[in-house]
């Protein structure tokens, strides 16, 4: 036991945190993130990717259904918790590898969670027996998420879909129910692919995929139901989840301009530059001297200002009617710069100008566009992280 | 023959993979060092980084998911590493090659094309969207760099007038052909870069598509995936020694540890551009790559072989 | 011993220590048992499996793409007889190159390398 007991050890000593963000909790998600990184662990892109199950506020439906989903497509040794106030926050930090490392429930959390996928499609009601299995190792606030699930209307929908049948309904692992629906031609109950005519008139087949609200630097609230031909968006369908609580603490505003550009840089793929970003926002967060910040900050405008690289790379990636990937970029830096100098004689005034686009105004950005495009355009608008005056305009 | 004696041979076949793993697990600490350094955390942290990811795959559960197509997926996973130490089979250590292949440059040649198939294998076995963007992307980003690296593969040989390493090492003992194959060479090391799908070419494993071909991994599967990118781009450094570096020569120390010393600084100088570069888009690289990096290298391939011609040999 | 034996001895290296590697895992991990999960979509269910006919916008380019890799064929064994046959081998080559690269400015022309 003793080479097991250590390798548990060094194993936990850099654990993957899947953080996930209600709505209107962005600020907790960053002091969240802070302190991650201040114990050297690492935010998680995918369930696959994770240890930790972070969720940053009181998730109402659907987005509690999708955290069920998704806990279960993380791989054992895996914990939940639900933070709803900072003040617990370094206590459920501190639970997380402590929780990873007994063997012993996790063992028992390994076997006794469903071993195999079963769909059955038909069944759109969410069955929510599956998420409300507690016996999970060290779960924490799990009454939030056991609360009968309501069918979702709140979202602004603005498709031009009708069968939003399955799109609108989380996936679930039912490992209660072994038998496979007999009228689904592929494995576990899902159909295979079918055919329709891309853009080209050539027949290819038609996938779906949804983005967000958990996906690695995307907005908490938005989610994108898309149609696929390849990597490609045929058709998109918009839906906002709605606020869950409009009276929490904002953060810094120079720290909501950092976060939106650490954001766009780690979907761009310059992580280097990304992480120094997001030290920059976590620093603006702990409360670092602004000095200390602003200086390190010029460097970094000046650095992604010269690259030619990203210039040429966000060459053309705007959203219709939007600046330039590229300049809202380098306008939030900007912004976040004058907003760390601003003092009492000098306040910062953020000038109220272009707005965050519509829903209907980000379908139509997107359609037809490659997906790492789409990352981009949507990262370049920043939509729902933070207020919206103050990202809209630079 | 330069093949090594019965006991030496042993030794080679346990030292070789563990030589590129452990070169591997170096790279990956020194870029977690410097990567726990641009976030402000301890250096110390970010050099064991590599051992304590290691430990965490191994004691994580393994995934699988409907559908996914397990024995191609998990073929392309352990397959990474196994084609890195595959092509640092026929690399001279000094005097001594392991396996002296008459063709050792094509071999590398064709182990580089076996690449195209395991990261997009890896990212088809899944039956992941996710994941399957990020094979086709990885298969998008190979058909721009995969003619300028044959072509740059192309002048060593021209210049040593063989494709055995050995030959080609022994063609730089006046002068080492990153002399005069400056373009080959950048050419060369980008590619490498680009076939581990690291640095500015990590599109097929980019956070943009939640990491693509990594999307749905997990434990040793995902160990073996990360270990053997950093393997591969080792590898190709190594591999770089004797085209354009002289191979073993060197003063004072013995040819096996100025290849390695060599190696380390073809490394480091990766790490330390690829950090410089944001990622490139494999659609905005078809263009640069077919329209100015391909005639970049002929040109390169006819000032060799002119000079070769007129010369009688390398320089 | 011949270089080939030498390759299949370091590749059977490699293959025992991937095995052991999976034995470790077995051994010390949470659970012996691959666990069977649904395909990541942030959470929502699949509506079909991704494996597909994927729209590859970039075909074109895999055509200008094997003309070359064809053309390697060639060029490896000419790289060992330049120094030998001089000038005329590397008059010949080149030509049979600014063909290729016509066709590939062509390919250009036509588009083939921007697929967005």
């Amino acid at each position: 036991m003793g080479v097991i007991d250590w390798i548990a050890g060094v194993g936990t000593k850099r654990v993957h945190v899947l953080v996930i963000e209600t709505p209107g909790a962005s600020l907790l998600r960053m002091r969240v993130q802070a302190a991650i990184a201040a114990r050297g662990w690492v935010e998680a892109t995918s369930p696959a990717d994770a240890d930790a199950l972070l969720v940053c506020g009181n998730p109402g439906s659907p987005l509690s259904e999708l955290i069920g989903a998704v806990w279960e497509q993380i791989p054992s040794p895996r914990h939940r918790a639900m933070l709803t106030e900072p003040g617990t926050l370094l206590e459920f930090l501190d639970a997380i590898p402590i929780a990873l490392q007994n063997e012993r429930s996790q063992r028992a959390d390994a076997h006794d969670r469903p071993q195999h996928v079963s769909m059955s499609p038909a069944d759109g009601a969410p069955d929510m027996t599956r998420v409300d299995t507690s016996d999970t190792p060290g779960m924490h606030h799990s009454e939030a998420e056991a609360e009968p699930p309501l069918p979702d209307d709140s979202g602004h929908d603005v498709s031009m879909h009708t069968d939003t049948m399955y799109e609108g309904t989380p996936q679930k692992n039912s490992g209660s129910n072994p038998a496979m629906d007999m009228n689904m031609s592929g494995p576990a109950g899902i159909p295979l692919a079918e055919g329709d005519q891309d853009r080209d008139g050539l027949e290819m087949d038609v996938t779906h995929l949804t983005l967000g609200p958990i996906l690695a630097a995307w907005p908490a609230d938005l989610v994108l139901h898309c149609t696929l031909h390849g990597d490609v968006v045929a058709d998109a369908r918009v839906e906002r989840l709605p606020s869950g609580v409009a009276t929490t603490e904002q953060p810094a505003v120079a720290s909501q301009l950092c976060d939106a550009a650490a954001r766009l840089l780690s979907v761009i793929g310059w992580d280097p530059v990304a992480r120094q970003v997001d030290r920059l926002r976590n620093d603006i967060v702990s409360g670092v001297p602004p000095q200390d910040v602003s200086r390190r900050l010029n460097r970094l405008i000046t650095q992604i200002r010269r690259s030619r690289t990203l210039r040429w790379s966000l060459a053309g990636i705007h959203a219709p009617g939007a600046r330039p990937a590229r300049d809202r970029l380098l306008g939030w830096l900007q912004s976040a710069q004058e907003s760390l100098m601003a003092d009492e004689k000098r306040p910062f005034h953020i000038p109220v100008g272009e707005l965050a686009l519509s829903e209907v105004d980000i379908r139509l950005a997107v359609l037809g566009q490659e997906l790492s495009t789409v990352r981009l355009i949507i990262a370049s608008l920043a939509t729902g992280t933070s207020p919206r005056v103050v990202l809209g305009h630079e | 023959m330069s093949s090594p004696a019965a006991g030496g041979a042993v030794g080679a076949v346990v030292l070789l993979p563990l030589g590129v793993a452990v070169l591997a697990l170096a790279v990956a600490s020194v870029n977690g060092a410097v990567n726990a350094r641009a976030e402000g955390g301890a250096v110390r942290d970010g050099f064991a980084a590599p051992v304590r990811e290691t430990a965490r795959l191994i004691r994580q559960q393994r995934r699988t998911l409907p559908g996914a197509d397990s024995l191609l997926w998990r073929i392309a996973g352990a397959g990474l590493g196994i084609a890195a130490v595959l092509q640092v089979v026929v690399i001279p250590f000094g005097d001594v090659t392991f396996a002296d292949l008459p063709v050792g440059l094509v071999w590398f040649n064709a182990i580089d094309v076996l690449l195209w198939a395991l990261w997009w294998l890896l990212g088809w076995g899944a039956n992941s969207t996710w994941s399957l963007v990020g094979g086709y992307r990885f298969l998008a980003q190979a058909l721009s760099y995969e003619i300028p690296l044959m072509f740059a593969l192309t002048a060593p040989a021209i210049g040593a007038g063989s494709l055995r390493l050995l030959d080609i090492q022994a063609a730089q003992q006046s002068v080492w052909f990153v002399v005069w194959m400056p373009v080959s060479f950048l050419i060369y090391v980008a590619s490498v870069v680009a076939f581990s799908s690291w640095g500015p070419f990590q599109s097929a494993v980019g956070v943009d598509i939640g990491q693509g071909v990594l999307a749905e991994l997990s434990g040793i599967d995902r160990l073996l995936v990360l270990g053997g990118r950093y393997a591969v781009l080792v590898a190709g450094a190594a591999f770089s020694v004797p085209l354009f570096f002289g191979g073993g020569s060197g003063p004072l120390l013995p040819g096996g540890i100025w290849v390695v010393v060599k190696t380390a600084v073809v490394l480091a100088g990766m790490l330390a551009v690829g950090r410089m570069v944001p990622t490139i888009r494999p659609d905005r690289l078809a263009e640069i790559a077919w329209v100015i990096v391909v005639p970049l290298v002929l040109v390169q391939l006819a000032v060799v072989a002119v000079i070769v011609a007129v010369n009688g040999g390398a320089l | 011993m011949s270089p080939c034996l030498s390759v299949f001895i370091v590749l059977g290296v490699c293959l025992a220590a991937i095995g052991a590697l999976y034995l470790l895992g077995r051994a010390v991990s949470v659970s012996r048992d691959t666990v069977e999960v649904l395909p990541f979509q942030s959470g929502w269910r699949p509506r079909e499996h991704a494996l597909s006919r994927f729209h590859a916008r970039w075909y074109p380019l895999t055509l200008v793409f094997l003309a070359f890799d064809v053309e390697m064929l060639f060029m490896f064994p000419w790289a060992l007889v330049v120094a030998e046959k001089g000038p005329a081998a590397i008059i010949e080559m080149f030509v049979f190159l600014g063909v290729l690269v016509a066709g590939v400015v062509w390919a250009w022309r036509e588009g083939a390398f921007r697929w967005v």
